[in-house]
């Protein structure tokens, strides 16, 4: 369904951009439909980066993304803004991936907003699947717990029904008995809705218990691990 | 629970006491310009016979060398003066907004030119680069209270721009702004529905900071003698006008400057207990 192909990226550092550090390196990667794949590696290693130019968020220098038969570096703008339905990120930080501004239940409809396909009934059954109260919707971000606003991400995620979710460390920042439930809901709502995810972690224990295949990445380059 | 933020807000600000003193303060001079046509006289109005008189019950604030009443030069001098600093901060923190929004978030070229033209506007001295502006839009265009307010717009929009910058660069880098995208939002949408409602705090406490700098911009060129023109009311130009009586009449040149400071002070307090309070709230959030 999802495949990298000779994917490289490299970033410039230093005062005159002089200096470039390979992040990916040739990497060849697949996923397939309705599978969890997990991707292990340690901190800087290019787990994120990855995930980003998976999702078209960083381009790659060279080699495409093909996601259902299209390259995805080829497409224009607005073509991928179309594609953008099916493919969807579950970042790091629940504090940091809402706008403070603005209350749980217009962030959990901004998907549908962006896309015009806006309907209350949508918004009110996502945040019932995952387990957000009514109440919660009328709530600003800072009035939520890190493990409410991972729902909230969650659901606004999952709301257009995608195929391929990246999740980037959904659960690092939640204490132990959050993050298993987090779990527990997100390997729920993928069997519901048939979703492939990416799964982003460094604990390898985690990455065992959820996933069919598990990847390691390592300057810059990703390898099977079973 | 259910509360807004709003009024958390609310009453933090209430709590401040600079907040207060300086909003008490503003507000009681805004009073007096709006109220201007109830409390004081015709401000025009010359009397010879009467001219130079020291402060009396009938003129509080005494009268100027052609027997105008200065108490009501003054007060009608606040409504010039808020009104023009109002306009001045408003337009020059739209287009600072705007450049430096715009320079922080596409970065890459637009930044580079954005940023040279703030760093040219910055290696000129402020004061200067106004007399000279309004120099030659005199010539231009003629005398107009526009020549002013447009010459302090000039210099006075590159300490937005800067600032918005700033913070719209640490902005586009949180996850919010990154989701965003990858639901399939435009930069543009993204700009003014995400980024620029959060930098708006910041900028509100710019502006009240700014507002006094602006008015000792304003009551400088009037000083000058190339701000707003007599016989219009205006704090800087009343004392240019009554430096040559400072040591018989010091009355002319004491109130408006006492005018001019008080307001000042007014700005400079509402605005740091502002900062005050968003810093905090800042760190309650974090």
């Amino acid at each position: 369904m999802l495949k990298g192909e000779k994917l490289k990226k490299t970033f410039k550092t230093g005062i005159l951009r002089s200096k470039t550090i390979s992040v990916l390196n040739d990497v060849d990667i697949e996923i397939r439909e309705g599978e969890t794949v997990a991707l292990i590696g340690e901190s800087g290693s290019g787990k994120t980066t990855l995930g980003r130019v998976l999702l078209m968020l960083i381009k790659p220098d060279s080699g495409r993304v093909i996601f259902e038969g299209t390259d995805l570096t080829k497409l224009k703008r607005k073509e991928l803004k179309k594609l953008r339905l099916k493919m969807q990120l579950i970042p790091q930080n629940p504090e940091d991936a809402l706008n403070p501004r603005w209350k749980v239940y217009d962030s959990i409809a901004e998907p549908l907003k962006i896309h015009g396909m806006y309907e209350h009934e949508r918004v009110v059954e996502i945040a019932k699947k995952v387990g957000l109260k009514r109440e919660q919707l009328s709530r600003y971000p800072w009035q939520l717990s890190g493990g409410e606003l991972q729902r909230v991400v969650i659901a606004r995620a999952l709301i257009v029904k995608p195929k391929f979710v990246v999740c980037d460390e959904p659960t690092s920042m939640l204490d132990l008995s959050t993050q298993a439930t987090i779990i527990r809901l997100l390997m729920k709502l993928q069997k519901e809705m048939n979703t492939s995810y990416l799964f982003i972690t460094h604990d390898f224990e985690l990455a065992e218990l959820i996933a069919d295949r598990i990847l390691e990445i390592n300057s810059g380059k990703v390898k099977s691990k079973n | 629970m259910e509360f807004a933020q709003g009024t958390i807000f609310r009453s933090k600000l209430l709590n401040n006491n600079l907040c207060l003193i300086g909003f008490g303060i503003l507000a009681f001079i805004t009073l007096m310009g709006v109220l201007a046509p109830v409390i004081a006289k015709n401000p025009y109005k010359t009397n010879i016979a009467e001219r130079l008189e020291p402060p009396n019950l009938k003129h509080p604030f005494g009268t100027d060398q052609l027997g105008r009443d200065v108490y009501s030069r003054v007060v009608w001098g606040v409504r010039t003066t808020l009104l023009v600093a109002l306009t001045i901060s408003l337009m020059s923190m739209s287009i600072g907004c705007f450049l430096g929004a715009i320079a922080g978030y596409f970065g890459g070229i637009v930044d580079d030119i954005i940023g040279r033209v703030i760093d040219v506007f910055l290696a000129i001295p402020e004061l200067v680069f106004n007399i000279a502006l309004v120099g030659v839009f005199c010539l231009a265009y003629g005398e107009s209270i526009w020549n002013v307010i447009l010459a302090v717009v000039i210099t006075n929009w590159v300490s937005y721009a800067r600032i918005m910058r700033g913070i719209v660069l640490s902005l586009k880098e949180r996850e919010f702004v990154l989701c965003e995208k990858a639901l399939g939002a435009g930069d543009l949408y993204i700009l003014i529905r995400h980024v620029m409602p959060n930098a708006i705090g910041p900028m509100i406490v710019l502006a009240t900071l700014n507002m006094g700098n602006v008015i000792m911009t304003i009551a400088s060129l009037g000083f000058l003698g190339l701000g707003i023109q007599p016989p219009t009311p205006e704090w800087g130009q009343m004392i240019n006008a009554g430096k040559n009586y400072i040591t018989t009449a010091p009355w002319l040149t004491f109130f408006p400057g006492l005018f001019i400071a008080v307001s000042i002070l007014g700005f400079n307090l509402l605005g740091e207990g502002l900062q005050e309070v968003m810093d905090r709230e800042r760190i309650v959030e974090t």
